[in-house]
Formats: structure tokens, C-alpha cells, sequence
């Protein structure tokens, strides 16, 4: 099953290496990862995405709470959360496709933020799926590559997380 | 204010810490320590070893015997990477071990300079935690905060990287009066809605059996938990890393849980309908099998030993202390063990255990040191499939006297865990048991027994195997003679091999005694 993490850990060197640890030791792979200071500058928040047996995430969860630096870990799959992706996409164009790119943009609410002679440059947030239809219809119009943030996720306003 | 170096910062902050020994060895980055050391050695004695990895079981072996944290000091390089094999063995038995390693200067960190290696990464996978001090003023907070999170909660390895620059330059002394860390908060308090749960299953149950492991190991513990069995009348074991939690001699006491543990531990477990775990790794050493069907209870520090796989049981985090503080509270609680039945039972584990010793050398060897040595001895030894049943063997009175390696099972660990028990427990016997192969693997302290001028029995048991005609390996006897050690041989079918060994096993300093089997 898919499990969407998130840690809240101290904005220091190491601390990151130390929870991906945890996976490599597991033969877990990450399937995406974000990282960023929050709030306060002395703590990080790490959302971060897997798949794996039940009893394996658990314990991996468990053990990042035995972390000096970790401050509150939170499985948020099946929660009530936010989730947000942001991807960057170049698109070749030519005199033919320039308006189709353009009306697919619309479409899914994408902003052209780079535009050349020769390509256009769009971006768009949403969720997974969302991002994935993106891709999809733009692939034969003559997408030339993609570079996507992974997944950041916040729980919804009945429980927020907060510190230990 | 004064100013100090950042390596007379690492003796004041470790005296005021309440350190008083630590095991090492000099080398290039940690020079400087070196330096300043003949003025603190009224203050903080200094074991110079043979190989870091001796150094960090000799702490591990302090630390097991006292209670107290360990110390180590090393350089860079291949004498940190030489300390892993240690690490990780405290690690797996969650030792309060404090890993102090010298470090290039932090300009030059990571570019593979002369005897650089990475510590933090190295030791990220093997340390409870580990930090690097990048300025001298920082040092003493950072040895107090590694002996904070070493020493509390579930206690384990810390490693504190110094650079040769935060060691040489100066800095006022600057220790915190008390030390928090924010994201950390070692105590885990019990919650009175989870030991009601708990009390209903436990006054429901017909046949409960108690299990204590290592974290259960504390000598406020072992009062109550003897009191508590005496008053419940209800059957307890131990894991063989708490050995001599439970006074051998109570009544309700059913020896080593586990394969190659007691002989009822399997019966035991069959009758009882519920089992409490407190601080033991129960999954790792009973069967899954065996505990199907059965109602469990885990109690324990660390959430990550809550097994999701053992369906239907009941976790209770916190401290073992709080737990058995509770539990032994209790009144009136009455269980459908029949005393006639666990008195036979316990007759069948004494019998068992007895002819055990009787058709077995090894374990003959280990009841018959364990009968000559006065009480509160130490015995160290490794840890090899034998050996798990063989340290049950031992008659010991307290968890501190009974040490070996358990979860790494690292080969070669008892005796320089023993030279370290002797600094710890300078009035009680130390002995070390291991096999001849074992005990190669850190001859080389030998020589530290004699230069520290320490008291230790040091047992070899040179073993030949069926088809064998001669002994393999080196010649013990003479090999501790080439050190300067008193070295006997003995073979263990001679005629007078017990009287024998009885005249060298009661000697001052330090003695070999290689046992032919």
C-alpha cells in the first residue's frame, strides 16, 4: 500500500540521511521526497512517499520516532490531508501544436512560465492524478521533459501536527 | 574567564560529568588530549589498550558491570572504523557506550585526507545517535548531551567526532546546568488507562507468565520483582541478557525463556494463557508459533519492539520501572497455577539443568567455575550457540554479573569485556570463559592486564573436535607466557582436573588456565 509520511525534524546536517537510512537498510525505495524549513527555521518538515508490507512501514515509522532529531512522525494515507505536487514541463512546439499546448494549459489551469522559439515551458500544482492526465495529453504533442517536486502534504484542520 | 583548549574541555566536561575511567588509544588528530592527559590523570584514569575494538568492549564490559557509561577515545580513521564491531554489539544491547573519536580539521573535512574516514555516516546505522562538534565552545554541551541521550531512555551508543582544530584551539568552559533536548524526552511515563486494560486482562487470565528481559534489568527492579513473585506466586523467566534479575534460588523462578534456555521454558509457555514481556525482545527468542493463540502483553521503551505480526496483543509504552512499580502493587490477585504442579515443573528444570552439566564438558566447566567463585563474581564470556546454554549455567545473584554479547553475538567480546569489568568492580572476581578460537580474536590485550596490574581469570578452553587427533591452534599456555602471564594447562579428563583447577583458579593478578577438552 502507498503511505504518505510526514516528519517534522530539527533543520540540522544529518538528519536526513539518518531517516533514509532507515529505508536502504529495509531495501525500501522512496518514491518521492520534500523537504523544506517550516514555519520556524529550526525545523524542517519531510513528506515523504512509499509502498511497502503493512508491518515494515510500521516499524519504519516507529523507529523514526526513536530519532533524537525526529520531533513527530504522522502516517497521513487514509487521513483526511492535503496533497500537492508541483511539475515544470517543456513542451516542443511548432506553429501547429502552439495553440493546442496552449489550450491544454488552459484546461488544466497550467501557467506558461518559459517560452522560446522552439518550446514552451508550463506549470501546474495539483494532486497526483491530476498531474498524471497532464502528462499524458501533452506526450503527443511533444513533451520533452518534466521535473516534478514529489508530494507535500498537510493534514486537514482538524488535526494539525504539532510539537511534541 | 579562563580559557581552556578544547582537549582540557574534554577532561573537565567528562569529570564533571561524574567520569572517572576511560579505554583508548592515541593517535594523530587526538594527539593534543594526549598532551594535556598527565595533568588529569589524578582526575580521570586513562586504559591504554591494544586495538579499538578491545577498547570499546572493555567500556561495554565496564559499563554492563557498573552501570555507568562507558568511555572510549580513539583517532581517526582506522581506529574509529575499528571501534564499529564494537558499537554495533552495544548497540544490539543497548549499552550506554560514549564513542569519542579525533577528526581531520574541519576545513579539510571531507576531502579524503590522511586517515579521514566519514564517522557520521560510518556509525549512523550502529549509534543511537551521533554528532560532530564544529567549534571548541560547543564541546563540552555536546559531551554532555551525548552522555544525556546515551544514559537515558533505552540506553545505547553515542559517537562525538572532534576535529583536531576544535581540540587545539581555545575556549572559555561553558557546561549547561541541565541538559534538554527538545526533541527528545527519554521518559515515558505509564498511562493509567492502558494499565487498567492490562489489569483486566491480568485478573482474567488463568495462568499468566512473566517474561523479564534486559529492559527490565534495574536494581530498582529486582527488589520488587522478587517480592512481587513471592506474594503472586506466579511463574517468571528471564532472557538470557537478564540473567540474575530473578534471584536464582526463588521459588518461582524458571531459569533462561527461549531454545536453548531451561528445559520448561516450552511447557511453560504451552500452559500459560497469558504471557507479559517486560522489556524483552520476546518475537526474537520464542517462536512465533508458540505464542499463537495466546494473549500478550508487551511492555516496553521502544515502540519499534510492539510486533504487528503477533496478532491480538496488548502494547504498554513506557518504562519498565513504572510498570513493575504498578504490578508489584497489586493485592489480592489469585491464578489457577497449581503450586504442586509449578514445584514440579521446577524440580524437572533443576534436574534437567543438573544432568546437563554431568553429560556436557563445557557446561561441567561453567557449574564448576561458577561453584568455586565467591559471590558477586563476574563472568564474562562470548556468545556462540553453546554459549547460550552454557551462561545459564552460571549460578549468579545479580544482572551485572553475568555479561556477553547477545543480539551481535560478536566473537571475541569477553574478554576484553572482563579486563573492562575489573576496572569497574575492582573487589569483586572477574572471569573470563571463551573458546580458544574466541579468545584470538583480542589476545592482543593480554599485555593490558599486566601493565593495569588487574586481577583476572582468564579460562581458554581449547577444544578438539571428533575426528581431530591433535589440539588445533596455538598453544595457549605458552602464548600467555610470551606475554608475561601466569599460564596453566590442564586437560579436562585427567584424574585430578578438578582439584587442579581449583589450586589456579584462586590466584592474585592475572592467570591463563587453558582446559584440554
Amino acid at each position: 500500500m502507498r503511505h504518505i509520511i510526514s516528519i517534522l525534524v530539527d533543520n540540522e546536517p544529518g538528519v536526513l540521511a539518518r531517516i533514509a537510512g532507515l529505508f536502504t537498510a529495509r531495501g525500501f525505495n522512496i518514491e518521492s521526497l520534500c523537504v523544506a524549513e517550516t514555519e520556524k527555521p529550526s525545523l524542517s518538515r519531510l513528506t515523504l512517499v512509499t509502498s511497502g508490507d503493512e508491518w515494515i512501514i510500521d516499524q519504519i515509522v516507529k523507529r523514526f520516532e526513536n530519532m533524537i532529531n525526529v520531533i513527530k512522525v504522522e502516517d497521513l494515507s487514509g487521513e483526511d490531508s492535503l496533497e500537492r505536487e508541483l511539475i515544470i514541463a517543456r513542451i516542443s512546439t511548432n506553429q501547429k501544436t502552439r495553440s493546442e499546448v496552449l489550450r491544454v494549459a488552459d484546461i488544466f489551469r497550467a501557467n506558461v512560465v518559459d517560452v522560446g522559439p522552439k518550446s514552451y515551458a508550463l506549470e501546474l500544482t495539483g494532486n497526483k492524478e491530476k498531474l498524471e492526465a497532464f502528462i499524458e495529453i501533452l506526450r503527443p504533442l511533444g513533451l520533452k521533459e518534466i521535473s516534478r517536486t514529489g508530494l507535500i502534504s498537510l493534514k486537514r484542520e482538524k488535526k494539525k501536527i504539532t510539537e511534541r | 574567564m579562563k580559557k581552556f583548549l578544547g582537549a582540557e574541555l574534554f577532561f573537565e566536561s567528562l569529570y564533571d560529568l561524574g567520569i572517572r575511567t576511560i579505554f583508548g588509544l592515541p593517535g594523530g588528530y587526538v594527539l593534543k588530549i594526549y598532551d594535556v592527559m598527565p595533568s588529569y590523570s589524578k582526575k580521570i584514569n586513562h586504559v591504554l589498550t591494544r586495538h579499538e575494538q578491545a577498547a570499546t568492549h572493555m567500556a561495554d564490559g565496564f559499563s554492563r558491570a557498573s552501570g555507568l557509561p562507558g568511555i572510549i577515545l580513539c583517532t581517526s580513521g582506522p581506529a574509529a572504523t575499528n571501534t564499529i564491531t564494537g558499537i554495533t554489539t552495544a548497540y544490539s544491547d543497548s549499552v550506554p557506550v560514549l564513542v569519542f573519536t579525533g577528526q581531520v580539521p574541519t576545513p579539510f573535512l571531507g576531502s579524503d585526507a590522511f586517515q579521514e574516514a566519514d564517522h557520521i555516516g560510518i556509525t549512523r546505522s550502529c549509534t543511537k545517535h551521533n554528532t560532530l562538534v564544529r567549534k571548541t565552545v560547543d564541546l563540552p554541551k555536546a559531551i554532555a548531551e551525548a552522555l544525556f541521550i546515551s544514559n537515558t531512555g533505552k540506553k545505547g551508543p553515542v559517537l562525538v567526532d572532534m576535529p583536531k582544530d576544535v581540540l587545539i584551539s581555545e575556549s572559555e568552559y561553558k557546561m549547561p546546568k541541565e541538559v534538554k533536548i527538545k526533541s527528545y524526552s527519554p521518559k515515558v511515563p505509564l498511562k493509567n488507562s492502558e494499565y487498567e486494560s492490562f489489569r483486566k486482562v491480568l485478573t482474567a487470565s488463568k495462568r499468566p507468565l512473566l517474561i523479564f528481559g534486559k529492559g527490565a534489568c534495574s536494581d530498582f527492579n529486582k527488589k520488587l520483582i522478587s517480592k512481587f513473585l513471592n506474594k503472586s506466586k506466579l511463574p517468571a523467566m528471564s532472557s538470557i541478557m537478564s540473567l540474575g534479575l530473578i534471584d536464582g534460588t526463588n521459588k518461582f523462578n524458571f531459569g533462561v525463556v527461549g531454545e536453548g534456555g531451561s528445559a520448561v521454558s516450552e511447557d511453560l509457555i504451552n500452559k500459560a494463557d497469558l504471557i507479559v514481556s517486560v522489556g524483552c525482545d520476546l518475537i526474537k527468542i520464542v517462536p512465533e508459533s508458540n505464542l499463537k493463540s495466546k494473549d500478550i502483553v508487551v511492555v516496553n521503551i521502544d515502540k519499534a519492539n510492539f510486533n504487528a505480526r503477533t496478532k491480538g496483543n496488548m502494547n504498554i509504552h513506557t518504562d519498565s520501572d513504572n510498570f513493575i512499580e504498578k504490578l508489584s502493587a497489586e493485592k489480592g490477585l489469585s491464578f489457577e497455577w497449581e503450586a504442586d504442579n509449578l514445584q514440579k515443573l521446577r524440580e524437572k528444570y533443576l534436574n534437567s539443568q543438573e544432568k546437563e552439566a554431568k553429560t556436557n564438558k563445557r557446561a561441567g566447566i561453567f557449574k564448576l567455575i561458577s561453584n568455586l567463585s565467591p559471590k558477586n563474581s563476574v563472568f564474562c564470556s562470548d556468545f556462540s550457540y553453546e554459549d547460550v546454554i552454557l551462561q545459564k549455567f552460571l549460578s549468579v545473584s545479580d544482572f551485572k554479573d553475568s555479561i556477553l554479547s547477545g543480539g551481535n553475538g560478536t566473537p571475541g567480546y569477553g574478554f576484553p569485556a572482563a579486563i573492562g569489568a575489573t576496572f569497574a568492580r575492582p573487589k569483586s572476581k572477574v572471569i573470563s570463559i571463551s573458546s580458544g578460537i574466541n579468545f584470538q580474536f583480542n589476545m592482543q590485550e593480554l599485555i593490558v592486564t599486566l601493565e593495569q596490574k588487574i586481577d583476572l581469570t582468564i579460562v581458554v578452553l581449547n577444544e578438539k573436535k571428533n575426528k581431530q587427533k591433535k589440539y588445533s591452534g596455538p598453544d595457549y599456555k605458552s602464548l600467555g607466557e610470551s606475554f608475561g602471564v601466569k599460564s596453566h594447562q590442564l586437560s579436562y579428563n585427567d584424574k585430578n582436573f578438578e582439584n587442579n583447577f581449583k589450586k589456579f583458579f584462586n590466584h592474585k593478578g592475572t592467570a591463563l588456565i587453558e582446559i584440554l577438552i
